[in-house]
């Protein structure tokens, strides 16, 4: 009988090791690849003469709804303004060079930074209703954040900024590379909003 | 149920509630807008794709992951589905830093010389948008909701930064193609009534 019980200790502590190893192993494989991923691949390049003068960096709140749903997201955006040199209007008079300043390009992008797009909170105001947002749905919000975000580039005065900036910058190069007296005009110093 | 039973089961609710599996991260609404000077001089947009798909039991490697296949085989329904978007890098030089003594003119050769700062090279920013290029959910199968959505992005914003890096040919086209650029700007706004220019970028 005392033997019937030690085999039977030793039987269930075999069962514990050899399922304790099963864990271990399982654990320790690798899990399955949720994301399966093609190699970055380069789209375009495009040779360009643009002088940025401002570099924009800004966490956002993006709050929207598509009928009953809403989301909650943080969006971490990044932008430039920036000028077009290639095509800008200039003319040489005697000593002088005389440039207009060209209208302004904000560029305005999600941030590359880690965790730059969160969403916090999904909701339906219809009980039963899905709080899930399509593809679709998504991306007019974010276009909607991204035109919300430009206006506020204007409203706040960066493009102001940005234009003044690129008046003193542009006047320091070519002055310091032609040697000429330099004049360049600005005939929208607030930008154009909705102009490019 | 004895009194020290009940005490336990008191504690267990007062307890388990702050059991958390980890906290979410807290970070402050941040704003920068920095003057700068930079002429940018090539842009390039780089694509990534990737596909969110069931693992099939061939495919499986390993114990764990042939019992996710397994179970994914008896999952009533597909759940397939493709997403890209473009993250974009520049190539810029930093007039700030250049001194008159970066530019030299020779009369008697009639040549302008000009030192230009090293070319530097940054990620723009990505699409705020991703793109579905194919979308397959049926079945008993649950959508793929904006969270999940969010979370590829970060994985493919990973994998594209990890990529740039490890390889040199991003980075290697986009400088020369803005020193390709920056060579025939000046040429083309000092070089006239003959004048030579030599453009030469710093180390």
């Amino acid at each position: 009988m005392k033997l019937l019980t030690t085999l039977n200790r030793i039987l269930l502590l075999a069962i514990l090791a050899v399922a304790a190893g099963l864990a271990i192993w399982l654990y320790k494989s690798p899990t399955a690849p949720e994301i399966k991923m093609e190699q970055a691949r380069i789209a375009d390049i495009k040779p360009l003469i643009r002088l940025c003068t401002m570099d924009l960096y800004e966490d956002v709140p993006m709050k929207g709804d598509v009928g009953p749903k809403h989301i909650v997201a943080r969006v971490t955006l990044t932008g430039s303004i920036s000028f077009d040199l290639e095509n800008i209007e200039m003319d040489e008079r005697n000593d002088s060079i005389f440039v207009v300043l060209p209208p302004e390009i904000v560029d305005i992008y999600e941030s590359t930074d880690a965790e730059s797009y969160r969403v916090i909170d999904t909701w339906n105001d219809n009980f039963f209703g899905s709080s899930t947002f399509t593809t679709a749905e998504e991306n007019s919000l974010k276009s909607k954040l991204r035109e919300r975000y430009r206006a506020k580039v204007y409203a706040k005065g960066y493009v102001r900024r940005a234009r003044s900036e690129a008046k003193d910058n542009i006047t320091r190069l070519l002055a310091n590379i032609s040697g000429k007296t330099v004049i360049v005009t600005d005939p929208t110093p607030n930008g154009t909003p909705g102009g490019i | 149920m004895n009194r020290f039973s009940i005490y336990l089961i008191l504690l267990a609710l007062a307890v388990l509630p702050g059991c958390k599996r980890g906290e979410e991260p807290q970070r402050n609404y941040y704003a920068e807008v920095k003057a700068v000077n930079k002429l940018v001089l090539a842009q390039m947009s780089v694509s990534k794709m990737a596909t969110i798909d069931d693992l099939k039991i061939d495919e499986a490697n390993g114990p764990r992951q042939v019992m996710e296949a397994m179970l994914n085989a008896i999952k009533i329904g597909d759940r397939v589905a493709v997403y890209s978007y473009d993250t974009y890098m520049r190539a810029y030089i930093d007039l700030g830093s250049m001194t008159p003594d970066d530019i030299s003119y020779d009369k008697a050769s009639k040549t302008i010389t000009l030192n230009l700062p090293r070319i530097s090279t940054e990620f723009m920013g990505r699409d705020m948008e991703i793109r579905e290029e194919h979308y397959r959910v049926n079945g008993l199968r649950s959508a793929i909701d904006e969270k999940e959505r969010a979370h590829i992005k970060e994985v493919m914003n990973t994998a594209i930064k990890m990529e740039v890096e490890n390889n040199t040919a991003f980075r290697e086209k986009l400088i020369s193609e803005a020193e390709t650029k920056a060579r025939a700007f000046f040429q083309s706004l000092l070089g006239e009534n003959d004048t030579h220019v030599i453009v030469n970028f710093k180390n």
